[in-house]
């Protein structure tokens, strides 16, 4: 399909099942929210390696946040609800508490025990005793007592049905253009809600495939978008693409994703084939290891 | 929803336990048999209907006309509205688990006495007691919030657990006397002895105070946890009005150390 240019491949995205916990973190200004929400949400672009994918949602208003500071919403996402347990508290630890002026909630709904989420649950223990709690509309918070006055933490969050592994692949002329697209399409896809895209700049460029010639390796390089691989059979280049650039997404319903997916081709579209753009296209193992998928025909804006 | 209504057919006798009168005991029953139901006056007993005139019908809602010398109404609440036009007399609201009662005027001796859960609203004063320890009991309340629009007695919130008390007037003395936890907010001033024993909780009035010995200085502070019971004050329809906006830089008193306490005293400038 050509629109506006644009080669539109019939392909999809193969995403997963997650679990994924939304935080609100707060502080004295903007910047020092987001200065924790960068930490916390860092080395967080794969579940791979990094042990889950996060990124800043948004950026809060003072009247938005619980104690009207302020602040930035998190998303954190995981295969599992007790790895995410552990990533998240292991970041609130070292990258929200540890920040300068910072109060940290939970941003979903009070759920179930099974889907708890320890946040000051476990953290209140740094106060050594002095830590104390507060009760207030059935929330526990936890008040710990930190050099620069209180670290204030709710309790628990919890963890939320969620969808990981969204994605769209743009084919471009050159490098920069595909750089370019895939800025804009990021930033377009950015301003839906309940979404993030985890890799630096919401932009991955080493999209893999499953497994490799080497044991022990679970993922390798996606050898078939690879432009200096153009001439090899298994290549799925066409001869003018010579630079491609992925970006993933993760949202908390299919919906979202397939939001974001189609805010992203709106945008590439949009920009049409004057932009460099040759075309987009999706990543998938074959349908058979992710419950999602996103048809890129039926997600045309 | 229904609305059960009882009326004072005139002037009480003597004191009358009205905690009979609670709409999930009364839910089931037609307005004949609650008129039946004995309730304690004095020493002996007389029938609801010798007392109160009934009208509307049994349901999640009760009205009672008001009287100084009803004890009890809505202890043991676990459910549904009460509403009192006029005073009560003692122990209102003790042990409720749920539900909400509304004393328009004021109330009588330890109002919300051991209440583990539900809301308490005195839109006039409250005597001693509020929200204290029933005799034999080793905790106050462990639950829920009391709202009291004017000035409380003496004791209140003592051996407090678990809740939120806030008094818009002036408060008595020993406030939280022994107080083991929870959040006690005066819009007034605090009496004298104000915290004495309290092991750990919150105390937050508006201005300087000069505390008990036990109690050590920690100074200035700023506390994001303030403006987060601002909003929660805020969010409630019968917040005392003098209790809010206890915001912004607190002076910090750390104790009962003579009781090896680490409780709080907030007095907000």
């Amino acid at each position: 399909m050509l629109l506006n240019g644009i080669h539109i491949e019939n392909s999809y995205a193969e995403a997963f099942d997650m679990k994924a916990t939304r935080l609100i973190v707060t502080a004295d200004t903007p910047a020092w929210a987001r200065h924790a929400g960068m930490a916390a949400t860092g080395f967080a672009t794969s579940v791979i390696a990094c042990g889950c994918e996060a990124g800043i949602e948004r950026e809060l208003a003072p009247e938005e946040t619980p104690d009207g500071r302020p602040g930035v919403a998190l998303l954190f996402f995981a295969t599992g609800r007790s790895v995410l347990g552990k990533q998240v508290e292991t970041r609130v630890g070292q990258c929200i508490l540890t920040c300068p002026g910072t109060a940290c909630f939970a941003g979903v709904p009070r759920g179930v025990k099974e889907d708890l989420i320890p946040l000051g649950r476990k953290l209140r223990y740094f106060g050594d005793g002095q830590q104390m709690s507060k009760l207030l509309g059935g929330r526990r918070y936890w008040r710990i007592p930190v050099m620069d006055g209180e670290f204030l933490c709710e309790e628990s969050s919890w963890s939320v049905p969620a969808v990981g592994g969204g994605n769209l692949l743009i084919l471009a002329d050159a490098r920069m253009a595909a750089l370019e697209a895939a800025e804009a399409a990021a930033d377009a896809m950015r301003a839906v809600p309940n979404v993030v895209l985890p890799f630096p700049g919401g932009v991955v460029r080493s999209g893999s495939k499953i497994g490799a010639k080497y044991k022990g390796m679970p993922a390798s390089t996606n050898d078939a978008y690879c432009p200096t691989l153009r001439g090899l059979p298994r290549s799925l280049l066409p001869a003018e693409v010579e630079s491609v650039l992925e970006i993933v997404i993760d949202g908390l319903t299919a919906a979202d994703v397939a939001a974001a997916t189609t805010a992203g081709l709106k945008c590439l579209i949009e920009r049409g084939r004057g932009s460099g753009v040759w075309g987009v296209t999706a990543g998938n193992y074959g349908g058979k290891l992710g419950r999602h998928h996103f048809h890129l025909h039926e997600l045309l804006p | 929803m229904s609305v059960l209504s009882f009326r004072l057919k005139g002037p009480l006798t003597g004191r009358i336990d009205a905690s009979p009168l609670l709409p999930h005991r009364l839910a089931e029953l037609s307005l004949a048999e609650i008129a039946g139901l004995p309730l304690r006056l004095g020493r002996g007993h007389v029938a609801v209907g010798d007392v109160f005139d009934l009208s509307g019908s049994p349901g999640d809602t009760v009205e009672l006309e008001g009287d100084g010398r009803l004890d009890f109404v809505g202890a043991g609440l676990a459910g549904g509205t009460i509403r009192v036009a006029g005073p009560v007399g003692h122990r209102a609201g003790t042990g409720m688990s749920g539900g909400s009662l509304l004393v328009e005027g004021s109330a009588g001796l330890a109002a919300g006495a051991s209440m583990r859960g539900g809301e308490l609203i005195v839109r006039g004063d409250a005597g001693s007691e509020l929200g204290g320890a029933l005799p034999g009991e080793r905790a106050g309340m462990t639950g829920g919030r009391i709202l009291v629009h004017g000035a409380c007695g003496d004791r209140a919130g003592a051996r407090m657990r678990r809740g939120l008390i806030a008094v818009g007037g002036d408060a008595g003395a020993y406030a939280a006397l022994h107080m083991t936890a929870g959040s006690l907010v005066i819009g007034g001033r605090p009496g004298v002895f104000t915290g004495h024993g309290m092991r750990n909780g919150t105390i937050l009035f508006r201005g300087e105070i000069d505390p008990l010995p036990g109690f050590a200085d920690c100074g200035l502070n700023r506390l994001p946890f303030l403006s987060l019971l601002d909003n929660h004050l805020s969010g409630l329809n019968e917040a005392p009005p003098t209790c809010r906006g206890l915001t912004g830089q607190v002076r910090r008193w750390l104790g009962d150390r003579g009781f090896g306490g680490r409780g709080e005293i907030l007095a907000c400038l």
